[in-house]
């Protein structure tokens, strides 16, 4: 991934990490705050309850003193003192003065608990009130299970006795804690009521009514409920109605108790998420549409961010490139005055200065170079002046002091000074040579043909009875594919690299020449086990002019690198001291050069042709000693 | 004008003049399969002696009617009262622990009929005091129905014969005019645990205080012929 890819990628992250942290934030605050206005709505409506719950406790109370008071009561008390309690006479009393005050329930129970008359239970006559004794010991309305024959009832009931005797009446009224209850509560939008009369030790739906009568899916509510039946405690929870989040639920359950604290019913208290949920969507979408928006300008913007920070970033890059590919006079245009700029103009410095430093290797190879050529031409130029000096003194010493054999002297110093004088025109040829090497011209050849010539050239160094035997082995390989290459300047590269291996053999050995495909290139092996060469002599094995041979010319194996490099190959070398050495030539196809050069054969057919002619008449430059290397 | 038979004793109180009939309804509880085991019987035996008749007559119909152990009334056969209708709970009890399971029983009545309603309440009280469950219902399917029905006639043969029909249960064997003959023949209709006698009610008329000789004879007959209206006073 590239920089200025990466760079997007943080951009676009960055964006969007923002939006989704934004809308995360602003979700749970509008969650807090609709949960904090849930629980003050639930406490709103708990503390309504909770005073309806007394308002109706006193009106009951209020009712049931009022009946405590009538003369019916006082009848019946009478009656009832006397012990001959006519339950005919009163059957239908406590149903009309229940009607009377408005109350669900009333009972006139006698001091022993035994009911005279019941309005909800008018057939109850002559029984026991079982909660009687609970009841005595409260002056406020209590919540209390009140049995009937459809089963048990939740009421909100209050007791009062009337005292006209020694032996009291009981007066037991109440209202039932039912939907009317429920539906006579105040709620605000999105809340209700329930109540759940725990009349079963296990929940049961028949027990859950809201004000309009029977709940529905009531087993949503059973693991709240059961939850409060354990722990008589008030909890919370969020119901689910459906899959719709929407339908969602909080639910608070308050539990009820009696006067013994025993849990008689559970008024829950729902309130709707639906505005929560409604809202909490509409910060999605608006979150998802900033988020969108803010992405693609995010990319956009960031985009052009980043082409503005990345373009020196690349330039640099592009220009590191071409300077390690070699182009050292690449520059980069410095366009801002930040830290980027202080690169490009620290880049600028380095390429320059490496300019300069490569002038000035340049410029002292080039100088040891020429001290290297002095040495070597003072050198070369001495060893066939000092016995022309000799010959000349020789001569002029002949005419003076023996005249009568000067002719003599003439003659041998004659053939001695142009002996000399070939020599020297000799050695002059090969420096010139050096200095006109010429570009190869390319055309269509078989390597293997051209080892094949070498080898049949250099049987005649092979075969002279002075030299210790060498034993030369082929292995040219029969798939070579042809390259494109100049035939003459291979032949005299390929030379010189034989010559060189023969001369490192003076006592004999073996010679290896070999050639195989890698590829799309073609590989030349010229390899001996001769002396081998020192690790500076391999370090300098290619310096122009450097040899190490009596009689070199420290050529040779510069113009076989010449040749080479101007093939597009390259020239590898492995040597250990008298174990050997193998030079590995590696030469590319060049068709590219071929095609090349057959325009530039139409074009110059005349100059070619001389070059041509020009390197048919060079000679192999063979070094003559290994040291030479 | 004719009241309910509970209301006739407020009536009474509010000074009005009330002439009541002979019993001439009955009502009984009816079980809407036969016995299905000899604990069954046992059960529904124990229903009956868990019953208070007496108690469920003075004070629920204002002595509006007469507790009946049989079908027809005993001023129509005058054998009635061979067949008990005191309450004997600890009988009751005594034939609900022999029997080894007491199903819940459902007890249906007329919703319409708030006599009944009280009836069947007071009835559910009085089993729940021998250990029986008796839930009364306003559900269309039950296993103990509270019935009211008018005798048909003032002959006794073919008011058990009508009474059985409308119970449902076989035509009574009354083979001859004599009294045992429809003693035997009732007697067969109650042994078959079926039905459970409760009460005979009388017929309750409020008429004005200037209506005279208003009054039901020993037959049962209504005798308009002696009925005046006496003048209205100043």
């Amino acid at each position: 991934m590239s920089f200025r890819h990466r760079l997007l990628l943080v951009f676009g992250l960055t964006v969007f990490l923002c939006v989704g942290g934004v809308a995360w934030i602003l979700s749970a605050v509008t969650r807090r705050a609709f949960e904090r206005g849930n629980e003050d709505q639930t406490a709103a409506l708990i503390a309504q309850f909770r005073r309806e719950f007394s308002r109706r406790g006193e009106e009951i109370t209020l009712r049931v003193e009022n009946i405590a008071r009538s003369g019916p009561a006082t009848r019946m008390a009478l009656a009832a003192s006397r012990g001959s309690t006519d339950y005919a006479a009163y059957v239908n009393e406590a149903k009309t003065l229940a009607d009377s005050q408005q109350l669900d329930s009333l009972e006139f129970v006698d001091d022993r608990g035994t009911i005279l008359s019941s309005a909800l239970w008018p057939a109850k006559y002559g029984y026991k009130d079982a909660s009687l004794p609970a009841g005595l010991s409260s002056k406020d309305a209590v919540l209390r299970q009140e049995e009937l024959p459809e089963g048990r009832v939740l009421e909100l009931s209050a007791i009062r006795q009337v005292d006209v005797t020694d032996k009291p009446l009981y007066v037991i009224g109440g209202r039932r804690l039912d939907k009317e209850f429920l539906g006579s509560l105040e709620l605000p939008a999105g809340m209700r009521t329930m109540l759940y009369r725990n009349l079963s030790k296990t929940f049961s739906p028949q027990l859950l009514i809201n004000p309009s009568g029977i709940v529905q899916q009531p087993n949503v509510l059973a693991p709240l409920i059961e939850r409060v039946q354990q722990q008589q405690q008030e909890a919370t929870m969020l119901l689910h109605w459906s899959n719709n989040a929407a339908d969602d639920e909080s639910m608070h359950a308050i539990p009820l108790t009696g006067q013994d604290s025993g849990l008689l019913g559970i008024l829950l208290v729902g309130n709707t998420r639906r505005p929560y949920i409604e809202l909490r969507n509409r910060i999605r979408s608006a979150a998802l549409l900033a988020g969108s928006i803010g992405i693609v300008l995010a990319v956009l913007f960031s985009g052009w961010a980043a082409s503005r920070v990345t373009r020196p970033v690349e330039q640099l890059a592009e220009a590191a490139r071409q300077v390690a590919e070699g182009n050292w006079n690449t520059r980069v245009v410095v366009h801002s005055a930040d830290e980027l700029g202080a690169l490009a103009q620290s880049f600028n410095r380095m390429t320059e200065e490496l300019l300069q430093q490569r002038a000035r290797l340049v410029q002292t190879e080039r100088v040891a170079a020429w001290r290297e050529l002095a040495r070597r031409l003072a050198h070369e130029l001495k060893n066939p002046l000092f016995p022309l000096q000799l010959t000349v003194e020789n001569l002029v010493r002949a005419r003076q002091q023996r005249p009568d054999q000067f002719d003599e002297v003439f003659r041998e110093s004659s053939s001695t000074l142009l002996a000399e004088i070939t020599n020297l025109k000799t050695i002059i040829s090969r420096f010139s040579e050096f200095s006109r090497m010429p570009q190869p011209q390319f055309q269509q050849i078989e390597i293997n043909e051209i080892m094949h010539n070498v080898t049949r050239l250099l049987q005649v160094q092979l075969c002279l009875p002075e030299r210790a035997p060498i034993e030369c082995k082929l292995e040219f390989a029969e798939d070579l594919a042809p390259i494109a290459g100049d035939p003459e300047l291979l032949h005299r590269a390929f030379s010189n690299l034989v010559l060189n291996a023969i001369d490192a053999m003076p006592l004999g050995g073996k010679l290896l020449l070999c050639t195989h495909q890698h590829g799309d290139r073609v590989m030349v092996e010229v390899a001996d086990n001769g002396i081998g060469m020192t690790a500076e002599e391999h370090e300098r094995l290619f310096t122009p002019y450097y040899t190490s041979k009596a009689h070199g010319t420290g050529l040779g194996l510069a113009i076989v690198q010449s040749v080479v490099s101007d093939h597009g190959g390259r020239i590898s070398v492995h040597s250990e001291p008298g174990r050997g050495t193998r030079f590995i030539v590696e030469l590319p196809r060049n068709w590219d050069k071929l095609e090349s050069d057959k325009l530039q054969s139409a074009s110059h057919t005349s100059s070619v042709n001389t070059l041509g002619a020009s390197s048919q008449g060079a000679t192999i430059v063979p070094e003559s000693t290994p040291a030479d290397r | 004008m004719e009241v309910a038979s509970d209301q006739s004793r407020n009536a009474v109180g509010e000074g009005r003049h009330v002439e009541t009939s002979l019993p001439t309804e009955w009502m009984g509880l009816v079980f809407t399969r036969n016995a299905q085991s000899a604990d069954d019987e046992k059960l529904r035996e124990a229903l009956a002696l868990s019953i208070d008749r007496e108690s469920m007559n003075s004070v629920l119909l204002q002595g509006g009617g007469e507790p009946a152990g049989s079908l027809l009334p005993d001023w129509m056969t005058g054998y009635a009262f061979l067949f008990p209708v005191g309450a004997d709970l600890a009988r009751a009890r005594q034939l609900r622990t022999e029997a080894h399971q007491a199903p819940s029983w459902t007890l249906g009545y007329d919703t319409g009929d708030p006599l009944a309603r009280i009836i069947g309440e007071r009835i559910a009280l009085n089993a729940r005091d021998a250990g029986l469950t008796l839930q009364p219902t306003n559900s269309a399917t039950v296993d103990v129905q509270l019935v009211r029905l008018q005798l048909a006639s003032l002959d006794p043969r073919l008011a058990l014969t009508t009474l059985a029909a409308l119970l449902g249960m076989p035509k009574p064997k009354l083979d001859d005019d004599t009294v045992e003959n429809l003693y035997s023949a009732e007697s067969a209709l109650l042994q078959s645990e079926q039905i459970i006698p409760l009460m005979h009610l009388r017929i309750a008329v409020v008429t004005s205080p200037r209506v005279k000789g208003w009054r039901q004879d020993q037959n049962g007959d209504w005798p308009l012929q002696d009925v005046w209206l006496d003048r209205e006073k100043p």
